[in-house]
């Protein structure tokens, strides 16, 4: 089970359960590789999480130092860590704000915020 | 320290009560013999307070598809309850004035306390809890203790805050080694003589110790990760420097998967700006 955020999800990437809307319908079925166009329709009908193969909202972290330049990368997340020194960062949740926290700093815009 | 939250209120006759109209719309509501439009009525009485809700509901808070143009239609709408909540949380931005500039900046404190309130009834909503607006007040509300020691123990607080930078420590720990007491409980102190319901004091009293709230753990647990949450987005400040640590039983409660953490944020930022415009305009 790899509950992934939307704003991680990418193209290619293949699920392991099926995507529902609110309302428990299906949008789109476990197994089936990810397209472009599907990332939108579960971003209109509100879907926050979809469960992807072989992968761990944990490891995105790594997803994004792929995406964001190296050196502004490393910049924001000795900011995050300094503001989170006080933080449990073998936590789930918490280790999730810290990457969302770094992404912030590092790329405005890139952890699914519109513009 | 010799002074208890109690004894710091009782000097402060600006915020010892609250204004009469939340006192007389609490008694609309628990009166069942009133009507809607007996509620509205009371709201109308106040143009202020009748503007600025307005103004609410007909921002990116609520994204109704049309216009509401009158409180009847806002009571209709959102709930006597809901409608409430949000005329204490204008009113009491409004009852703190003259603040030391040099220990807290009004426009970053509110920032905090409106972002950490967006948070809160976001979790609620994702949680799928009923009148999401009591979260927004209690989330609004958690950093309140911390307007009264600034006001009651100014030089004290003074010194906190210079040792939070120095020392890299934590604020409410800092108040609780030098005072004996924290903002939490001066808050919750506060809220207590408001006569605010019980559930609102004791998440303001609990919000960094969540495990203790006895009566409404899930509201606290909800209040305590909004916090963090909003610490994390570095959205508004209200003197604290850092995010403060999580209560892993607290998450537990929650039920929440870290990967709906990146939607609740942007569901904050979206209403984000649009909640600070329409609230603080004339706070």
């Amino acid at each position: 089970m790899g509950l992934i955020s939307i704003s991680d999800i990418r193209p290619g990437m293949v699920l392991a359960g099926d995507v529902k809307d609110r309302n428990n319908r299906v949008l789109l079925a476990a197994g089936q590789e990810i397209t472009d166009k599907h990332v939108k329709i579960f971003k209109m009908w509100g879907v926050t999480d979809a469960d992807v193969k072989g992968a761990e909202q944990e490891d995105m972290v790594v997803q994004d130092m792929a995406e964001v330049d190296p050196m502004t990368y490393q910049d924001a997340e000795q900011v995050t860590l300094d503001k989170f020194r006080h933080a449990d960062m073998n936590h789930p949740g918490v280790k999730e704000l810290a990457r969302l926290a770094t992404l912030r700093r590092a790329a405005p815009g890139m952890e699914g915020r519109h513009g | 320290m010799d002074r208890s939250p109690r004894d710091l209120l009782r000097g402060y006759v600006e915020v010892s009560s609250l204004p009469l109209i939340h006192l007389r719309l609490e008694e609309a509501i628990n009166n069942p013999k009133k009507s809607m439009s007996d509620i509205a009525k009371i709201i109308r009485d106040d143009p202020g307070l009748t503007a600025r809700l307005l103004r609410i509901v007909n921002s990116a808070f609520y994204s109704f598809p049309s216009r509401v143009e009158t409180i009847s239609q806002a009571v209709t709408i959102v709930g006597t309850q809901q409608l409430s909540a949000l005329a204490l949380a204008t009113s009491v931005m409004k009852m703190f004035k003259g603040m030391p500039e040099d220990l807290v900046n009004m426009d970053s404190f509110w920032r905090h306390s409106i972002a950490c309130g967006l948070a809160a009834r976001q979790l609620g909503t994702v949680r799928r809890e009923a009148n999401a607006e009591r979260f927004f007040v209690a989330g609004m509300l958690h950093d309140i203790g911390r307007l009264v020691m600034f006001t009651k123990l100014t030089e004290p607080s003074r010194e906190i805050l210079m040792v939070a930078k120095t020392d890299h420590k934590l604020l409410y720990e800092i108040e609780r080694e030098r005072l004996g007491f924290t903002h939490a409980v001066v808050g919750g102190v506060l809220l207590q003589t408001w006569k605010l319901p019980t559930s609102l004091e004791e998440v303001v009293m609990y919000h960094h110790n969540p495990t203790a709230a006895i009566r409404f753990p899930l509201e606290t647990a909800l209040v305590h990760v909004a916090d963090i949450i909003v610490h994390a987005m570095d959205l508004g400040n209200s003197g604290e420097i850092y995010v403060p640590p999580l209560d892993p039983e607290a998450w537990e409660r929650l039920n929440l998967t870290p990967s709906v953490l990146a939607s609740i944020e942007e569901q904050i930022d979206h209403q984000y700006q649009d909640a600070l415009h329409t609230m603080m305009v004339d706070a």
